[in-house]
């Protein structure tokens, strides 16, 4: 390849693109519009006044676009209307790195576009990992599933915003403190060529499980949350079929640490399924007040493990998901 | 030293390598261009801190692979302003060569750029484009098959 190396070394830069460059001045943020392919700092609504609850976000922070279906590009307003209403916006100029694409849902003649961020995954290089468990000393316990997680969602379009489609079959164990109070949820679904595990935990990060060697991974920002997301940490076999695209992402926003772990075949469905649950938990929030304490039961402290504090052990391959489930990932069988 | 000072050093120390690497995976010297600006500009708005030169290199020319990443799901029309019409090859052999290479997938030319030009193990490699290296191996394998097919066993 002597004569590609040689083509290359001439390869330079025009003195115009170097001029442009070095006056750079700071973050310029790109929005990617896969439907528009225009260049927007926000998208609204005309929806008329309750017809979508409002999402957490101040309306007076963000700038206005209306957007109606079918229009090829966006149209400027002026000033919002009174019935106009935005929702699922993160406040203007605050998207963080960037944003890539987003995912439109349509509901009669409206149609709402989310934006989701760009998110940069790191490659673990692990050297140790560790156990650990969601659940505090003294708190109760009691399995949890699909409605649940609607809890959690607050009523949303599962499917719509998440991809999380009807065919997931979910299980999982949420815990609470002594006085009811919801503390962690950790949740598991299977289905559709995917696995994930969501962990969720109150007024804290949710741990990790392995500890790397390298503590330089980059992270990535979405409306001033930083979220760290690994590429390819481990993989599943779901009914004999390996999957082997897998994600890890864990963010801390709203009080709440959630933590997404998702398997699959289609690296950029899973991506656009981790994309989904982050900007979800950033812009939207999960609601773990929601969870309530009946039919749970105190569960077995371990005296050694309290919430956040990792057990350190070398050579372990898979954390403890609380004191009485384990989760493990099977050992890879190229005969199978 | 100050801001300014500092940019207009970084820049000119790796503005032609990421320009060269945004060209390889992109092949449009205006998207490659703007890469390249994104790039810098993900470098202002990060501040990071280095290890050394060569992690700073390497964290460069990640952000520019990533950037590259995007632009190309993105993108939906050939490349408006292919390379070699700007950058013409200096002969009929290295013509060839360039556009055999160009005809290989993005993957594959980000793997083959980032070996044979930049010199980097199938480990780096992995590191900078976020991949396994059994990937990043892959890739190299194919592009080469694919490239000796078409070149009818020489590319030297």
């Amino acid at each position: 390849m002597k004569r590609y190396k040689k083509y290359m070394d001439s390869v330079e830069v025009s003195p115009e693109l170097h001029q442009k460059l070095t006056e750079l001045t700071g973050p310029k943020r790109a929005v990617g519009w896969k439907k528009y392919g225009a260049m927007a700092a926000a998208l609204a609504l005309v929806v008329g006044a309750g017809a979508f609850g409002l999402s957490r976000m101040d309306r007076d922070d963000i700038l206005y676009e209306t957007a109606e279906r079918g229009d090829p590009e966006p149209v400027q307003c002026a000033a919002p209307a009174e019935s106009e209403i935005a929702i699922g916006l993160a406040p203007a100029g605050d998207w963080g790195n960037q944003t890539d694409g987003g995912y439109e849902i349509v509901s009669g003649e409206i149609a709402a576009y989310y934006l989701l961020p760009a998110i940069v995954y790191n490659e673990p290089d692990s050297s140790s990992s560790a156990d650990y468990s969601l659940a505090p000393p003294g708190s109760l316990s009691r399995a949890a599933g699909l409605d649940d997680v609607k809890a959690l969602l607050g009523g949303a379009d599962m499917a719509g915003h998440l991809l999380w489609t009807e065919d997931l079959d979910w299980s999982g164990t949420a815990w609470f403190l002594d006085d009811g109070t919801p503390c962690a949820a950790t949740l598991w679904a299977e289905g559709n060529g995917v696995s994930l595990v969501i962990e969720m935990m109150a007024g804290s990060e949710v741990p990790s499980c392995v500890v790397y060697s390298d503590n330089c991974y980059e992270t990535t920002e979405f409306c001033g949350v930083e979220i760290t997301a690994l590429k390819n940490p481990g993989w599943a076999v779901v009914d004999g079929v390996e999957l082997r695209e897998s994600r890890q992402l864990s963010c801390f926003a709203g009080g709440i640490g959630c933590k997404l772990t998702i398997y699959g075949v289609d690296g950029e469905r899973v991506e656009n399924m981790c994309a989904r649950f982050v900007r979800w938990a950033i812009v939207e929030g999960f609601d773990l007040s929601a969870l309530t304490v009946d039919g749970s039961a105190p569960v077995y402290a371990d005296p050694g493990c309290s919430v956040g504090e990792p057990n350190w052990e070398e050579g372990a391959s898979s954390p403890s998901q609380g004191p009485q489930e384990e989760v493990s990932t099977p050992a890879y069988d190229p005969n199978a | 030293m100050n801001e300014a000072n500092r940019l207009e050093e970084i820049v000119t120390k790796y503005e032609n390598t990421l320009f060269r690497e945004a060209l390889a995976i992109l092949g449009d010297v205006p998207e490659a261009e703007d890469a390249v600006q994104d790039a810098f500009l993900r470098y202002l708005e990060k501040r990071p801190e280095f290890r050394d030169g060569e992690h700073e290199k390497a964290w460069l020319l990640k952000v520019t692979a990533n950037g590259c990443k995007s632009r190309l799901r993105a993108r939906k029309r050939h490349p408006a302003v292919e390379l070699l019409d700007v950058y013409p090859a200096p002969d009929a052999g290295c013509r060839e060569l360039l556009e055999a290479v160009l005809t290989l997938p993005a993957n594959q030319r980000a793997a083959v750029h980032l070996h044979y030009y930049e010199g980097y193990t199938t480990d780096e490699i992995a590191r900078i484009l976020g991949q396994r290296p059994g990937t990043v191996r892959s890739h190299l394998s194919r592009a080469r098959e694919a490239l000796r097919r078409q070149l009818k066993g020489e590319f030297g």
